[in-house]
């Protein structure tokens, strides 16, 4: 009866804690480039020291190691050098650094399709985040 | 020919001549600061009008938030609190969709998130307000007045606090930087465009009511259109969207700054722009859907209309696709969300680059989503949008499931909309009773929506309550007055007509043009929908007065796959309600190849006439003019028309008989 509650309790602590990661983590498929001329690469999922700053021309596509973006928005890559075939690193690195196969799923079923042209005519003043509908 | 040219040179002149004026020619508004540096200051260092176009890309010097202090930190709102009635306009001219949503907490948190960010900016005299819209798109609007709005589609669709608080302060930089100097150039060039055109369509008219007006005339107007309207995009994107981009550019780079300094990711931005990536995706998959539907649907059912009305709608087809493209390209007020990614990296990427990685902002955020109340009315909206378009495309049982589901989630006073949509739906199956009593609910909250007066009206009216409904009417023009609108004006073309059909046609005349030039141009689709929507539907309904009825005067069948119903007689107006193949539709009139039908279910509505077919003799023989009453001109008038239309009346015996009516008098 004891063994059976622990299983139990242990279960329920295993399903909680797989659904808070799959809430605080973002899920990314795949790095497809680099997205800025300079990455940092970090010690941690939270950041904590720099291990240093490269200049993405310098560096190969990275290699994703692990397909979740931490709650501090860094994903974990293998780093490799276009001259230093040898050398790698594995650190992690800003999400916003890299392009990624991403692409958040919109809940949206009743958007509209017609553009309006400028959003702008009625000139009162206000002034809009992308042009409306 | 030379009204054409005139007309070149008036708008080109107009936006020279504009653009020529000092900035500072805006001091009249009462601003704290000089306005000119509000906007010259602030326009990057794109510099000229044509750096911005050829080279606009380049990212301003040093930090937006830098700018702050030469344009003053104490704001001080033009013309005081934007008043409500404008913002619910504005709104309702994206389509009666558009409310406000009264959702206390997610507005209390919105506030909290805005006057963090106006602390960091360290702006004094703004008391934000953040109002919530009920669509689904991820968007957002800023007022002068400080006024904030933000679609449900926001809390929705954004993944944490850092992307709501990119859009927040994406619309705060537009308030603090005062952008808004700006519109003068716009709204000056709209109401020239406005004025222009409304001028052809005057001279149309008054050709067409001395019986001279011919085919080509109308060839001739829709060249004259073109040319007005292609000029005015022209000075648009040579002048007006160069400025207000780089005012966008702005306010996204001064966003980040803002998340910075108030403590959060700047990356939220990133994120934020991503999905508005995603999101314009979508739609240009939906719209590509739509465009091969229409296709389609125009295979199906080949015109028979004449040559210069096919000729007219080729060159006006040709037309929009090439202002579309251009506005796309270049027109919108926004960049491609591409290249604001990429513009945004870029400024993160300078200014931030040492920054440590943050948190992200998502726990509160999360649990606002999770809340049980903005939960259901999340849901609440969403069925009633998807109620009203289940009514328009005809699905009554649909629209009855969605509605019911609507109205038990927000029970609560104040959320108008699934009040009027099932106000709409009860009308729709003939419980004018039940749908009266609905609109007043909606009424009763807070919102005066243009759409519960009309049903309101038109449901007391069915219930032979002639003097209620006027009453109604009467209430509704003065709610909706301010700003002035094609709403109010709508409102009382239909009062006026249905009061008195004598003087009625000058004075909704007279309405039509202040509509037109005081709307701008951007509603001249709409003031024309004022003027030939459903008001003459609601009109024939109205017992005791003496009106003009509309009499079906033949059938015709669906020939095209499904067929728009359209609320007036051209492509251009909103589809009303979808006809499926081998509808029967009792056609009341016919206007340019376009015919007014009544259709088994849903308003009257115009469909073109390249898509239906013959089935048969009319039902109901149209009375002879004698028939109508005497006192009613309107009708006699409309009615010899009629005939002459279908034939049975030669031209010179149209003119006897339009004169001896009008002797009448």
């Amino acid at each position: 009866m004891f063994r059976l509650l622990r299983s139990y309790v242990l279960a329920l602590v295993f399903v909680s804690m797989t659904s808070f990661a799959q809430a605080q983590e973002t899920k990314v498929t795949a790095v497809i480039k680099y997205r800025d001329s300079n990455v940092t690469v970090f010690e941690s999922g939270s950041g904590g020291a720099a291990i240093e700053t490269f200049a993405t021309s310098e560096l190969h596509v990275p290699t994703l190691q692990i397909s979740e973006e931490t709650d501090f928005g860094l994903v974990k890559v293998e780093i490799q050098f276009k001259n230093e075939s040898k050398r790698r690193i594995l650190g992690w690195v800003e999400a916003r650094k890299v392009k990624t196969g991403k692409k958040r799923l919109l809940d949206i079923k009743t958007t509209c399709v017609e553009v309006a042209g400028k959003q702008n005519t009625e000139s009162d003043g206000s002034r809009g985040f992308s042009d409306r509908c | 020919m030379l009204s054409d040219l005139v007309a070149k040179l008036v708008i080109l002149l107009l936006a020279m001549s504009l653009a020529a004026v000092p900035a500072g020619a805006q001091e009249a508004d009462g601003f704290e600061n000089d306005p000119a540096s509000g906007t010259s200051e602030s326009s990057g260092s794109g510099g000229s009008v044509f750096g911005s176009i050829f080279g606009g890309d380049d990212l301003p010097e040093g930090r937006v938030t830098d700018r702050l202090a030469e344009i003053g930190l104490r704001y001080e709102a033009p013309g005081g609190e934007q008043p409500a009635g404008r913002t619910l306009a504005r709104l309702e001219s994206f389509g009666p969709e558009n409310v406000l949503v009264p959702l206390q907490k997610v507005q209390t948190y919105a506030d909290g998130v805005v006057r963090r960010l106006i602390d960091a900016a360290q702006v004094t005299g703004l008391e934000p307000r953040v109002e919530i819209v009920s669509t689904e798109d991820i968007w957002g609007a800023a007022y002068p007045d400080g006024t904030i709005l933000v679609s449900l589609g926001t809390l929705r669709n954004l993944e944490t606090e850092d992307e709501f608080a990119a859009l927040l302060g994406h619309e705060l930089t537009h308030v603090v930087m005062r952008h808004y100097t700006a519109d003068w150039f716009d709204e000056a060039r709209s109401r020239g465009l406005a004025a222009f055109t409304l001028m052809i369509d005057i001279r149309d008219k008054l050709d067409e009511q001395r019986g001279e007006f011919k085919e080509e005339d109308r060839f001739s107007s829709l060249k004259s259109r073109a040319i007005a309207k292609g000029s005015a995009t022209a000075s648009d994107i040579l002048l007006d969207a160069p400025f207000k981009r780089e005012q966008e550019d702005e306010a996204d780079y001064m966003s980040i700054d803002l998340l910075v300094a108030a403590g959060y990711r700047p990356d939220g931005m990133i994120a934020l722009l991503d999905v508005l990536k995603t999101q314009e995706e979508l739609k240009e998959e939906a719209r590509e859907r739509r465009a091969e539907a229409r296709r389609a649907a125009a295979v199906s059912g080949k015109g028979v209309s004449g040559f210069f009305d096919q000729l007219g709608d080729a060159l006006s087809d040709i037309g929009d696709s090439l202002t579309d493209a251009l506005t796309d390209e270049f027109g919108n007020d926004h960049r491609p969300p591409d290249e604001r990614v990429e513009l945004a990296l870029e400024y993160l990427e300078r200014e931030y680059s040492d920054l440590a990685p943050r948190r992200k902002s998502r726990t509160a955020w999360e649990a606002l989503q999770q809340d049980r109340d903005v939960k259901r009315v999340l849901a609440g909206y969403r069925e009633a949008i998807l109620a009203r378009q289940s009514l328009v495309d005809g699905d009554l049982a649909e629209a009855r499931k969605l509605t019911r589901a609507a109205m038990g989630k927000l029970s609560a006073k104040g959320h108008v909309l699934p009040r009027t949509v099932a106000g709409e739906t009860r009308a729709a199956v003939g419980d004018f009773s039940g749908a009266a009593a609905l609109f007043k609910q909606g009424l009763a909250g807070y919102q005066p929506s243009t759409m519960n007066y009309l049903g309101l009206s038109e449901s007391l009216s069915r219930q032979r309550q002639t003097r209620e409904a006027l009453a109604v009417l009467d209430k509704g023009k003065k709610d909706l007055a301010d700003p002035p609108h094609m709403l109010p004006a709508r409102l009382t073309l239909v009062h006026l007509v249905s009061r008195d059909a004598k003087g009625a046609e000058a004075e909704a005349a007279q309405l039509f043009i202040r509509c037109r030039l005081e709307g701008g141009g951007g509603l001249e689709k709409r003031c024309n929908d004022a003027a030939s929507g459903d008001y003459s539907v609601f009109l024939t309904d109205l017992p005791g007065q003496s009106l003009p009825a509309e009499t079906v005067v033949r059938e015709v069948a669906v020939t095209a796959t499904a067929l728009n119903g359209r609320a007036g007689p051209g492509g251009g107006f909103e589809p009303l309600v979808s006809y499926p193949k081998g509808t029967r539709l009792g056609v009341l009139a016919e206007e340019n190849g376009w015919l007014k039908v009544r259709g088994p279910t849903g308003p009257t509505a115009w469909v073109s006439g390249g898509h239906v077919g013959p089935v048969g003799v009319a039902p109901t023989a149209a009375p002879a003019p004698a028939a109508a009453p005497a006192n009613d001109v309107s009708a006699r008038l409309a009615k010899i028309k009629e005939l002459r239309a279908a034939g049975e009346l030669s031209e010179e015996e149209y003119k006897a008989a339009r004169e001896r009516i009008l002797n009448s008098l």
